[in-house]
């Protein structure tokens, strides 16, 4: 071995030497190679300075204390409160995330199934059961009332050629001035028979009337309308999504508010 | 050489002047410490404060001398407590002081990511608060040692920022702090060699760093 590897090998058990924890066998080959090298005794001398000087670092006190604030409750019990909120609040959101869906593809569904002989298809109002005056009496229909082009019809003739079949149910119904009479005139262009003498054509009615849809809708629609909720009340599916809105919400406060508590603790 | 330091080198000149047998002592602080460590198992906040009182100083000093920044080492400090209180329940004995400063380094570490450390850019960050001088001044030491020594910890410092985060850890551990090569290596969860080797590199870093900025060190402690 050279002497300039000699001294490389000594110098790689300084740091040891130094600390005292070389074996017997290698303290003495290292104190035997110093006693002959002068560069390697400046090194090692150079070495016990520096870590002297280490030795004389100041210790710093503190500038605070770092005892954790005593919690009024337990903080596992806070950093466990905080996780059933999430993870409720997680649910609740995915739940509603779920009804929205839902909806929206029965919506959907509906809208697909009132295509056709139709001529538009039910209003949003019309499936949320907003249903105009009149439609009790529109269960007795059983043909497309806008099936032909109508002119103006005169009051007597015109009915009678539209709904035949619902001639003889109506017709014992219809009188003027009765309520239901009433009721179609006020709003339901689509039950002819029960227009007085001189009221509103079918056409003059639905050119005025709003196309509320109901009344043109299929008796499938019609049956399904009827169902609904009455006049301007709330879907099931609106409940749902407001109850779940709240619930998120709620859940969602809860969770922030007990992890501020975990990071003030 | 006079011992200033906390440590192996703190601990011996305390143990010369304490009159109770040692050994009776350190028993009677161990039995203590087993009995805070249960409490704090149990959620016992008061508990775990009393050994927070016991290592916060030691948590710390290795905090500064790892960041070299007061902030950032009460931070990583702080992080080192509420890690262990919530984490104390995996604390099956042994050495609780290398845990805590195994969870120290390591919040550390994490500070020195989000930091991303670059060379210390003011060394007044290292000066010493005056009105706290340190529980191991020499009264014999005049103003001017004092003042000396502040400098020299400051260049030390700077030194010490120069080093790779692993290699500096074990620098301070070992002869800023004065733990064994046993105990380094459980702080740092490596091997002896590995700690052998780190303290080693380190030292001679920093032997090189101080010889090549020797005008910058008190005349005193010139290498």
């Amino acid at each position: 071995m050279s002497r300039r590897d000699d001294c490389e090998k000594t110098r790689e058990g300084f740091s040891s030497y130094i600390d005292n924890r070389l074996d017997v066998q290698e303290q003495q080959r290292l104190e035997h190679h110093l006693r002959t090298c002068p560069d390697c005794r400046s090194e090692l001398e150079s070495l016990r300075l520096t870590i002297g000087l280490l030795r004389r670092v100041p210790s710093v006190p503190p500038p605070k204390s770092f005892a954790l604030p005593i919690a009024t409750m337990p903080i596992r019990r806070i950093v466990l409160a905080t996780r059933v909120f999430g993870l409720a609040a997680a649910c609740a959101a995915l739940l509603l995330v779920t009804v929205v869906g839902a909806e929206t593809f029965v919506e959907w569904g509906r809208s697909t199934q009132s295509l056709g002989p139709m001529v538009a298809a039910p209003s949003r109002d019309a499936d949320r059961g907003v249903v105009p005056a009149g439609t009790a009496v529109g269960q007795e229909r059983q043909g497309n009332i806008m099936a032909a082009p109508a002119p103006a019809l005169g009051a007597g003739a015109a009915q009678t050629e539209a709904t035949p079949q619902a001639t003889s149910g109506s017709r014992a119904a219809a009188a003027p001035g009765s309520p239901s009479a009433t009721a179609g005139e006020a709003g339901s262009f689509g039950n002819a028979k029960q227009v007085a003498p001189g009221s509103p054509t079918l056409g003059q009615v639905a050119q005025t009337s709003k196309p509320l849809g109901v009344t043109q809708a299929t008796p499938e629609s019609n049956a399904t309308d009827l169902s609904e909720q009455p006049t301007n009340s709330l879907s099931p599916w609106r409940v749902a999504e407001i109850g779940l809105g709240t619930i998120v919400l709620g859940l969602g406060l809860a969770w922030a508010v007990s992890r501020r508590r975990v990071r003030m603790n | 050489m006079k011992h200033l330091t906390l440590g192996r080198f703190g601990k011996e000149t305390k143990r010369e002047e304490q009159t109770l047998p040692t050994m009776k002592v350190e028993e009677e602080d161990g039995r203590k410490e087993a009995e805070l460590v249960r409490l704090s198992q149990g959620g016992d906040r008061e508990a775990f404060n009393l050994l927070v009182a016991r290592y916060e100083r030691q948590v710390y000093n290795l905090a500064l001398r790892m960041l070299a920044d007061s902030e950032a080492a009460a931070d990583a400090t702080q992080d080192c407590f509420i890690s262990a209180f919530a984490g104390i329940r995996g604390f099956h004995g042994g050495n609780l002081r290398a845990w805590l400063l195994r969870i120290a380094t390591n919040a550390c570490y994490d500070q020195l990511r989000s930091l991303k450390r670059r060379p210390i850019a003011s060394l007044d960050d290292l000066l010493l608060d005056p009105e706290h001088p340190t529980d191991f001044e020499d009264p014999a030491e005049s103003p001017e040692d004092y003042t000396l020594r502040q400098e020299l910890g400051r260049t030390i410092q700077a030194g010490l920022l120069t080093l790779p985060a692993e290699q500096r850890a074990v620098l301070i551990l070992s002869d800023v702090q004065g733990f064994s090569y046993e105990e380094i290596a459980e702080i740092t969860k490596s091997s002896l060699g590995t700690v052998k080797s780190r303290l080693s590199r380190s030292r001679k870093h920093l032997r090189d760093y101080l010889l090549g900025r020797r005008e910058l060190l008190p005349k005193k402690y010139r290498l």
